[in-house]
């Protein structure tokens, strides 16, 4: 059996969060919660000093104080832990710029559990899944799996989790296009579903971090309707 | 706007003609007075020298000299030789005017004036036979008659008085200075309407942070207090904007916080006493609530996104992002295994607002899809005219009666022969794709005849 995780949930609503941590415990995640922004902030940066910290965060947009976006540019400024944000269905607008940001996946509220346990588990699966340590390179993309770090021209493309999924996805197919569907279970662990732009939100975040490095946009062209392909050097 | 400055400036350019032509025709009238005051007195002369032949030759001699005189186009005056009776000697009719000189010149001030002629002649002995009283000269004839001696100019024509370059020049550049003065006053009163006109069409289009520029809003006068009034509504506007959004967040908020708490209690009392229809019923009727309140804020355009700026959209990509998605939600249901098709014979983009759009076309052909029988087709199309874009769903649903035409986009309606069942539907579907589409300032509409339905979008070009 592996090892308990620990999962931090900050959402202003703890009734919500009693249950959620009654039904994650089933899934063998342990679920700590936190109600406002700032103590969510404070806590990921005292815990990420010690040794021992979270594995994974839950992060409720909507929330009194600061807002679920701000906390997330602030965590992201200097941690990759994944982020699944929690979203009022609907509301498209944060959750593309959640997206941007920097969060892994995104739920619309109200959630079915067992998607959310699905979707923790995709997560966490993959960035733990570091078997392969050697490094590999690409034309300019060097990809080392196991400290999850890729480099353009030698330099760093700062990721996030499933970002570095979709290029290690899309580089290894290099060449060929890679269908959204089979982008969404790489890197999301879960297949594509229609009116879900979350996938054309992270390969542009890619895109664009890719540029600052002196990349060419065309360098993931897209085939509409059928996916995205990363173009042979 | 062009017109209204236009008409300033014509207003004030006309203004300012008038004047300099008022001018210049007075200095014209002003110049010839002058000019027959002075050649009145130039004339010692010709006096001088009519007294001598009328000495010599007498009246007869007067007369051919006269006659001589005035044609050989000498002088730049025409004589007047007047007898007693006020006639002249050659019998030609007297300008009204050498009456009025003498009746002005035989005012008493005039008279204690010492005469001209006497004066200049002062050394001078004068022939015998010449007068000089007042101002106009008098000759005694061998008959002893008097003769009395008028000058008047020969007129100055009004071409000839603009002969004169200078006066051309002068008359030229004060017409151009007062093109050039009413075109800076007329650009100095419209300015602030182009901040009028610029600023409202911002706040037109959404951006409500909008205001009219200071310069302009400091100002004292009429102008000032009309850009004031217009910063304060679209504060108001703002505010009013703010307040809405921020109560679309709430409900959805606190709607949505129960409905969420409600999921996850199901799902544990799923997990730990197994699936059954009952619970299956409440995890359906919490998705339609929830899917009734995105609908209801999607439709009330709360939750209008008032920050996104409208972009240039491929609308044939759109629709087939759209028909990409219908499908992959159909995929496995055998009752709407609709086949949809996209006959475009060109790229066609639209500048607008992208989400509005994307949202009407997915309730379009999702109630397409809804009300079409098993395995029909679903027929899009779109085609560009000079100055519109025409989008048209067509499926082989039953169509409505006309009267209803109108009432399909109404929020909630209902067909009465569209049982309730339980499929999903809010009825707010086609409420949803007209808002939508309005927002972009186009048109929705329903076409419906025996065999078949059609909706048909207007988007506007430019």
């Amino acid at each position: 059996m592996e090892r308990e995780k620990n999962l931090l949930l900050i959402d202003d609503d703890e009734e919500l969060g009693n249950l959620l941590r009654d039904f994650l415990s089933h899934h063998n995640l342990n679920l700590k919660m936190i109600n406002n922004g700032e103590d969510g902030i404070q806590e990921l940066e005292i815990l990420q000093l010690s040794s021992k910290g979270y594995d994974l965060v839950i992060l409720d947009i909507m929330l009194p104080g600061i807002s679920g976006l701000e906390v997330l540019k602030v965590i992201r400024k200097n941690n990759n832990i994944p982020i699944i944000m929690l979203t009022a269905s609907g509301e498209d607008h944060d959750r593309i710029l959640g997206l941007e940001l920097g969060a892994d996946d995104y739920l619309p509220k109200p959630f079915n559990s067992q998607e959310l346990a699905a979707r923790i588990n995709a997560i966490l699966r993959r960035s733990n899944n570091h078997s392969n340590s050697e490094q590999r390179k690409f034309g300019d993309i060097e990809i080392t799996e196991k400290n999850r770090k890729a480099l353009f021209k030698g330099h760093e493309l700062k990721l996030t989790g499933t970002e570095f999924e979709i290029l290690t996805c899309l580089t290894v197919n290099q060449g060929d296009t890679v269908s959204k569907d089979k982008i969404s279970e790489e890197a999301l662990g879960r297949p594509y579903t229609p009116y879900d732009r979350s996938i054309d939100t992270h390969v542009s975040n890619l895109r664009a971090k890719l540029k600052a490095q002196g990349a060419s946009t065309d360098l993931i062209y897209s085939k509409r309707g059928v996916g995205y392909a990363l173009l042979k050097s | 706007m062009q017109n209204l400055f236009f008409r300033i400036f014509l207003s004030f350019w006309c203004c300012i003609s008038v004047i300099v032509i008022s001018a210049a025709l007075g200095g014209y009238y002003y110049h010839q007075r002058m000019e027959q005051i002075y050649t009145n007195f130039e004339i010692d002369e010709v006096i001088l020298r009519a007294s001598e032949v009328l000495d010599t030759q007498g009246v007869t001699g007067l007369k051919i000299w006269l006659k001589n005189t005035n044609n050989k186009n000498q002088y730049p005056y025409i004589i007047f030789i007047l007898n007693e009776k006020k006639e002249d000697i050659l019998g030609r009719n007297i300008p009204r005017k050498i009456f009025d000189w003498q009746a002005h010149f035989d005012q008493p001030h005039h008279k204690k004036e010492n005469n001209r002629i006497n004066r200049r002649n002062r050394n001078k002995d004068l022939p015998s036979n010449l007068r000089p009283t007042n101002y106009i000269p008098l000759l005694i004839g061998p008959d002893s008659q008097r003769y009395e001696l008028f000058s008047v100019p020969k007129k100055t024509s009004f071409q000839g008085y603009f002969n004169d370059n200078l006066r051309w020049l002068i008359l030229v550049s004060a017409i151009l200075m007062s093109l050039m003065v009413s075109y800076f006053l007329s650009r100095m009163y419209m300015k602030p309407f182009k901040h009028f006109k610029y600023a409202t069409l911002k706040i037109a289009e959404g951006d409500l942070k909008t205001r009219i520029s200071p310069s302009i809003s400091s100002r004292k006068d009429e102008m000032g207090e009309l850009a004031r009034d217009i910063d304060s509504m679209a504060e108001r506007l703002q505010n009013f904007n703010q307040n809405q959004q921020e109560l679309a967040r709430n409900i959805s908020h606190e709607l949505r916080s129960p409905l969420s708490r409600m999921q996850v209690a199901l799902d544990i009392a799923t997990q730990s006493s197994g699936n059954n229809a009952e619970l299956d019923r409440i995890r359906k009727e919490i998705e339609t609530l929830n899917e009734l309140i995105e609908y209801i804020l999607k439709y009330s355009k709360m939750d209008q996104n008032v920050d996104e700026q409208s972009s240039l959209i491929n609308l044939n990509d759109l629709i087939k992002d759209v028909i990409d998605d219908i499908k992959f939600e159909h995929k496995n249901d055998p009752n709407h295994d609709n086949e949809i098709t996209l006959e475009a014979k060109d790229l066609i983009t639209f500048d607008g607002y992208e989400d509005a759009i994307r949202s009407a076309l997915e309730n379009v052909i999702r109630n397409s899809v809804k009300y079409s029988p098993k395995k029909s087709l679903i027929s899009c199309s779109i085609e560009r005219s000079s100055n519109e874009i025409i989008i048209c769903v067509k499926d082989e649903g039953k169509g409505i009666k006309d009267s209803d035409k109108e009432k399909i986009f109404e929020p909630f309606y209902r067909h009465p022969n569209v049982k309730r069942d339980n499929s999903t539907g809010t009825g707010l579907g086609l409420a949803i794709a007209k808002s939508g589409i309005e927002w972009n300032r186009g048109k929705i509409e329903a076409i419906t005849t025996n065999q078949d339905f059609t909706i048909k979008i207007t988007l506007p070009i430019g």
